[in-house]
Order: C-alpha cells, then structure tokens, then sequence
C-alpha cells in the first residue's frame, strides 16, 4: 500500500449487500435495488461511493459518498496512477484511470499506483464528469 | 424518511441570519440573499450554498451545512426518480428535484431513494456550480 494516509471519512449507513462483497472492500459501489448495493463492474456505472467493511451477501455496508477523501482499491498496472489522475471502475470495482470521453470518473487519484490491488488515497467526485 | 444515514453529523456554518420565516424550511437548499442573510433557493439555476438545518424566524441565526458534507434533504421524487447517484437541484420551494437539464446548478448527489414529495433523505452535497 503507498504512503498518503487518510483520516477516517463520513460513511453512510443504511445499505445491505446484493452479493458477498467480503472481498470487495475498498472497492466503488453502485444502486442495486432500494437499501441495496452492489460493486460496480464497468468504467460507465454510475458510482455513488466507495465499500469500507466486507459485508457478506445481506448484511450491512459501510459507504464512504462523494465529497469524502478515502482509500480506493486500484489498478495501476492497467494503466499508471498519479495524483490527480481520474478514476472510474473497472470490472471489479477497482479505481482504472480513464483519459477517454463519456466515463464516468468517480475519484481523484492522490497518490501514485502502478500494481493492480495497490489501496491509495482518492478524493471522491461525483460519478458524472466527461472527460 | 428513508434509512439511508451519516455516521456523524455534518460541519454546521455560523454567520448567516434568515432573510425572512424560515421556521417551516428546515432540510431546505438556501440561497444567498443579501451580507449575511440566507433564504431558500427556488429555482434550479439558483446559485445555492448549502442547506437550512435549524428553524429560524426572520432575524434568527440560520444553522447552515455548506458544501462537501453528508447531510438530510428534503426532496420531491414525485418530479423524478430519485435513486442513489442522481444529481439533485432546486425547485421552486428548495426541495431537492433531480436534474439532467444543461445548465442547471446541482448541490448534491442523492444517496437514497425517494418516489414521493417531502421525503427527507440523505445527500452529498457538492458546489452548486456543475453544468450537465
């Protein structure tokens, strides 16, 4: 894991896993059904924060929303991180940068990634900016 | 009230009094109005600040939470689906409407569902100043 640390971000309560997230902690989450989320799976999916528990399939989910500084869970080896590179998900939920038009960026890179897994500071944005 | 929830409450801004009766305006988007004095947005192209947390009367001290925080909104899901993500502006009595209207001013990204007017949900808000 690189070195920018984080103070403990706003979580919002009151989501239930769709699936087994226990392995997707750290990684962007989308609406899945009313008090339900689900990890996002494409560079498009509307974002609205990022898992911080691993909550099994039903059971509660800690989200950090947008406006929040947190860890994501990335892949730098799909493509180098920076700080101030744009983020949006992969399939696995995991923060790729993106440079290309029409994806939705849900976070700014504040540190530097150039492994997949790597967990780094990111500035969360709203899941809705063109590039 | 939807179960969506902050675990903490958000950063309230002191200075600003009520431009008039903000008593029945509390979970409302405010508006800038005059040095110091706040009331409530009502329009979507409104250069909003934030939201009204307390229930001042004209004069009174407002209790305002301004951008970058997680805090309650009182919505209308009735003028469009609401779901978590939506992007959130003001209609004509500051209650949050969703938007996908160029131009429009968006304060806050939805983090709950509403369907119905006068649900109070849980938001992000965000600088009013976003094109679509």
């Amino acid at each position: 894991m690189p070195g920018i640390m984080v103070t403990p971000p706003v979580k919002i309560t009151g989501f239930r896993a769709y699936t087994d997230l226990t392995t997707y902690q750290y990684c962007m989450v989308k609406y899945q059904a009313a008090n339900v989320a689900t990890v996002a799976s494409a560079n498009t999916d509307l974002v609205f924060g990022v898992l911080y528990n691993e909550p099994y399939t039903g059971e509660p989910c800690e989200i950090v929303p947008p406006g929040q500084i947190c860890l994501m869970k990335v892949d730098g080896a799909a493509g180098a991180i920076v700080p101030g590179t744009r983020l949006a998900s992969g399939s696995d939920g995991r923060g790729h940068s993106i440079t290309t038009n029409v994806k939705r960026a849900s976070a700014i890179a504040l540190d530097n990634s150039a492994a997949d897994g790597d967990i780094i500071a990111v500035a969360l944005i709203p899941s809705d900016v063109s590039l | 009230m939807a179960g969506v929830a902050p675990d903490r409450p958000p950063v309230i801004m002191p200075g600003f009094v009520a431009a008039a009766d903000l008593s029945a305006k509390q979970y409302h988007i405010a508006l800038y109005s005059a040095a110091n004095k706040l009331t409530v947005a009502s329009a979507a192209t409104d250069l909003m600040v934030g939201v009204i947390y307390n229930e001042p009367y004209t004069g009174e001290p407002i209790e305002l939470v301004p951008p970058g925080q997680v805090c309650l909104m009182i919505v209308d899901g009735n003028a469009g689906a609401i779901v978590p993500g939506t992007r959130l502006t003001s209609d004509a009595s500051g209650h949050g409407i969703a938007t996908v209207t160029n131009l429009d001013r968006v304060i806050a990204i939805a983090l709950d569902n509403s369907s119905a007017a006068g649900d109070v949900i849980c938001v992000a808000l965000i600088p009013s100043d976003v094109s679509l």
